[in-house]
């Protein structure tokens, strides 16, 4: 703090000020003034004195400037729409639009690379981490939060494991499971003891990349942990374990459920049997199992049965959800779909959501599909809902062209099932070409027969796929899906309420499609 | 507008960043009836709750629809300059509607054109004589009563300003406004925000109040100053010339400008907007101050990055800044280069020079050529090709540093004798603007 404003700061008390020291006190000649006056106008100068005689700095060391780029930007247009994605609106495409920029082999340009950096999501990170380019990374390396960008090489995973936020610790361990499985479980074991029951569960579910019998012995004591949700990680996880001590353990106790497949009779009999549609495929005896033992809660841990299932159905579907559909087509030496319509009979519904979860856990398509033609004629009360809502589980198992198919089936008036259309948001997965051209020729057709035969009674299932299909319809199939609202707009007689359903989210879907369009077309392949 | 124009230019030019979202939305083909173009416009018909008849004025890209939104420029303008952004329009001759309008547009340049060189009767002169000297005398009263105040204040100490409320400074703030010294006005309220801002805020504080007993002290003594000096000491207390005085007086300058940068602040129920000019042939900086109720459009609109034909009228003083548009020709092309100081060196002798000859300068601009920003030991800084550096404003500078990749560029500032406050930056040929972060 320089005199002036010291004096300044602690007051003058009708003192005279002290010199500033430079020049420019003479300035003010010898007229009479305050002392207070005469500080003041000292400091002014003073201070244009200090701003006009202002000097660089020095003594920095410039940085080493980022490398050249060996891929090219996308383009401006295509920069403008990933600038908004990244922005917030639409994350859904977002993901979209950075797997197009990585098939064509472009970058993020540099104007949105610290937008670009701040993504939060995991899944989305490690898409933009090889958009980056050299400037990307360059630019990382100097911000702490970005550091799960520059985290690549064998040394740094093993800083991100040990230092890591858990779900760069969990990416991580997965990448290293990838490339090697038995260095991955070793990290997990090394840290097991520490861990916080979140970060145990992630670890358990992380060990799904690499998963062999190399990984048996830990999971068999994870099965012991004190945290509920670990060992239902544990229990999953051991079950896909093909020729595992808890796979034959789970087979066994589900073996003396299903005790019995008695083949179709001949003769007479068999003729009978067919008439009345049942047994005709044989019959499968199914005896619910008592009250379960330690060994049973220790291997099926976890969670109960929802409102409106009893403890006996639960139990089945329960101890049938982790042993493998193929179990049974060599034990009893039956096709699946036979043995599916077998399985009619008291404990049906159970026995479907045993086999329902068990496709999904073993990813059993030749299960799935008949499972699903099964279980989409079940009767809509909430027994059929509940057993239909665990058969939508499979929805990414069904062959896509069967779905394709399905729809191209549908009425003159197009109107669609509500359970195909909860088939259809149920995919995950990206449309295939041919379900998408099926799910817009179908559109097109259900709006035709809108404008003929008036609008359906109650839900219109076309309606609520549409958000759904506007992000997974194949962007080969994106030219041909325009002009829906049109085509509304221009029947005439239809009544208002049809309108209001069927308005807003066709212009969604319309826009959403529009946005994808340009997508495709600014980042071609 | 030129091809080259980018959405970022066009959403800078919506009032709100609501206005330029719908604009967005309003920029496909579909919502567009017979849209086209010609050498000076774009036009067409929006199809919205009714139609809207929309036309640009490409040469300063003014807007004007027939909808009845109070934002300006409405969404449909905005919707119009995407929608050639996106898919240029084909040319076509111009609907009536639209030379009629470009017609009066000119018609209306003109007048004001030649309003400087209308030897205008004034009507009474004595009487005018009589005004400017009650208001002199006025201001004059107003800074007797401030002088005893900060003289009071240092008195004081000015450790007791750190525990003054706010209303210590408004209320001197606020008679000063009385006394149509509202310059100073504005500089108490700059000064009330300074007690325990930052460690040395004692200093800064005795700074801004030296400063004002400069200015002050220069105002008793007016008539002993330069004709420019006495302009710029009344301009920076607050009386300032109207448009049409500095139509009549000004220096005119013409030239093709580079718009350097643009920062608005909102103000209560006012924003005001700094647009930062350089002359690419005169190298002089210009300065188009405009001021607008919130919600309304600015007078003139300037897109940052291009260089903009145009003849400016510069207020008096001794060192002229701050200036209006006379008239705007042509359309606007796209800056490839900033010309500027080689070094941060030659750019504080030039500030210097500028300082010396009107003490009262709170922003002055910069462009620099060959900078390389850099973050370094937690400080933002740019650095020239001598290793010399200056800190930029307080904030981050992430983009500056992307765009930049340790590599140099030029950069368009302003400078407040501490820091600079990055506006717009060239790399690789292209201009960005830098949005307003710090």
């Amino acid at each position: 703090m320089d005199a002036l404003t010291r004096a300044a700061t602690t007051g003058t008390s009708r003192e005279a000020p002290p010199a500033s020291g430079l020049p420019t006190d003479d300035l003010l000649g010898s007229v009479q003034r305050s002392p207070e006056r005469e500080l003041l106008l000292r400091a002014g100068m003073h201070a244009v004195y200090a701003a006009a005689g202002r000097k660089v700095e020095a003594g920095v060391e410039a940085p080493v400037p980022a490398p050249e780029e060996t891929m090219p930007a996308c383009s401006a247009k295509a920069a403008e729409i990933l600038g908004r994605l990244l922005a917030g609106q639409r994350t859904e495409i977002l993901r979209e639009a950075l797997d197009r920029l990585h098939q064509a082999g472009l970058r993020v340009p540099h104007v949105l690379l610290p937008t670009a950096l701040d993504v939060q999501q995991t899944a989305l990170r490690s898409a933009v981490a090889a958009l980056l380019g050299k400037r990307g990374l360059w630019l990382a390396a100097q911000n702490s939060d970005w550091g799960w960008a520059v985290a690549t090489s064998n040394e740094t995973d093993e800083t991100t494991w040990e230092e890591g936020a858990l779900g760069e610790r969990i990416s991580t361990l997965r990448r290293v499971r990838d490339r090697d499985p038995s260095v991955g479980l070793a990290w997990v074991e090394d840290v097991w003891k520490s861990e916080k029951a979140d970060a145990r569960v992630a670890m358990v579910e992380a060990l799904e990349t690499g998963l062999s019998s190399g990984d048996e012995g830990f999971l068999e004591r994870a099965l012991d942990d004190r945290s509920v949700r670990v060992c239902e990680a544990a229990a999953a996880l051991l079950a896909r374990i093909s020729d595992s001590d808890y796979a034959g353990r789970a087979a066994a106790r589900a073996e003396a459920i299903l005790v019995r497949y008695e083949p179709p009779a001949g003769g007479l009999r068999g003729v009978a049997a067919g008439l009345s549609r049942r047994g005709h495929a044989g019959m499968l005896d199914v005896e619910p199992p008592e009250h379960p033992d330690a060994g049973w809660r220790r291997d099926l841990p976890g969670d109960v049965p929802e409102r409106g299932v009893g403890d006996k159905s639960w139990r089945i579907s329960r101890a049938l959800s982790v042993v493998t559909p193929a179990h049974w087509e060599e034990h009893f030496g039956v096709t699946p779909s036979d043995l599916i319509t077998a399985a009619r009979g008291d404990w049906e519904m159970a026995v479907f959501e045993g086999w329902c979860r068990a496709s999904v856990l073993h990813r059993e398509s030749s299960w799935a599909v008949p499972l699903w033609r099964s279980c989409y004629r079940f009767e809509h009360d909430l027994e059929g809902w509940q057993t239909w809502r665990i058969a939508l589980s499979m929805a990414n198992l069904l062959p896509q062209s069967d779905l394709a198919f399905a729809i191209g089936q549908l009425p003159k008036n197009g109107e669609m099932p509500s359970r195909l259309s909860s088939t259809l948001q149920a995919i995950s997965d990206p449309w295939q070409p041919d379900l998408s051209e099926a799910f817009l020729e179908g559109l097109h057709r259900r709006i035709s027969g809108l404008c003929q035969y008036g609008p359906a009674q109650g839900e219109e299932p076309w309606v609520t796929a549409l958000p759904h299909a506007a992000l997974s319809l194949a962007s080969c199939c994106l030219e041909r899906a325009t002009g829906f609202r049109e085509r509304l707009e221009g029947c005439s007689g239809l009544p208002d309420h049809a309108l209001r359903c069927w308005g807003p989210e066709l212009k969604r879907f319309e826009e959403t499609l529009e946005l994808r369009r340009k997508l495709v077309e600014e980042i071609p392949l | 507008m030129s091809a080259d124009m980018t959405y970022e230019d066009i959403a800078a030019l919506a009032p709100d960043a609501k206005v330029a979202a719908a604009g967005r939305k309003l920029g496909a083909p579909k919502s567009w009836e017979s849209p086209g173009r010609s050498d000076d416009a774009l036009w067409g018909e929006c199809r919205g709750s009714a139609v809207y008849q929309v036309r640009v004025d490409l040469s300063d890209l003014a807007v004007k629809c027939s909808c009845p939104s109070r934002k300006h420029p409405c969404k449909h303008g905005i919707g119009l300059l995407f929608l050639h952004l996106e898919t240029p329009l084909p040319t076509a001759p111009a609907p009536d509607w639209v030379t009629d309008w470009l017609a009066r547009r000119a018609a209306s340049t003109k007048a004001r054109k030649s309003a400087g060189k209308r030897k205008e009767a004034v009507p009474n002169p004595e009487a005018k004589e009589k005004r400017a000297r009650k208001r002199l005398s006025r201001v004059a009263a107003g800074l007797e009563t401030l002088d005893l105040w900060t003289e009071d204040l240092v008195r004081d100490g000015l450790a007791t300003a750190g525990t003054r409320p706010v209303s210590f400074w408004e209320t001197q703030a606020k008679r000063m406004v009385d006394a149509q010294a509202s310059g100073v006005a504005a500089r108490l309220r700059h000064l009330s925000g300074l007690p325990n801002s930052s460690p040395d805020w004692p200093g800064k504080l005795l700074d801004g109040l030296g400063r004002l007993a400069l200015l002050s002290e220069a105002f008793r003594r007016l008539d002993s100053l330069d004709e420019p000096l006495a302009e710029s000491v009344k301009a920076e207390v607050g009386i300032s010339l109207s448009q049409e005085e500095v139509l009549e007086r000004g220096e005119n300058v013409s030239d093709g400008w580079i718009v350097l940068g643009q920062r608005t602040e909102d103000e209560e129920r006012l924003k005001a907007r700094r647009t930062w000019l350089l002359g690419t042939d005169s190298r002089r900086y210009a300065l188009i101050l405009q001021f607008a109720a919130s919600g309304a459009p600015f007078a003139e609109g300037f897109v940052s990055g291009t260089v903009v034909e145009a003849e400016l009228a510069f207020y008096p003083g001794a060192i002229p800044l701050r200036a209006v548009v006379r008239s705007r020709t042509g359309v606007a092309t796209r800056a490839g280069e900033l010309p500027g100081h080689g070094t941060l060196e030659a750019f504080l002798d030039h500030t210097s020079t500028m300082t010396a000859g009107q003490p009262w300068l709170e922003r002055l601009p910069a462009t620099l050529e060959a900078v390389v920003p850099l973050l370094y030991g937690g400080r933002w800084l740019v650095c020239d090709r001598d290793g010399g550096v200056l800190p930029l404003a307080g904030g981050e500078h992430w983009s500056l540093l992307s765009l930049s990749g340790g590599h140099p560029v030029d950069l368009a500032a302003e400078w407040d004798g501490e820091v600079l406050l990055p506006l717009g930056v060239v790399a690789g040929g292209t201009y960005r603007m830098i949005q307003g972060d710090g």
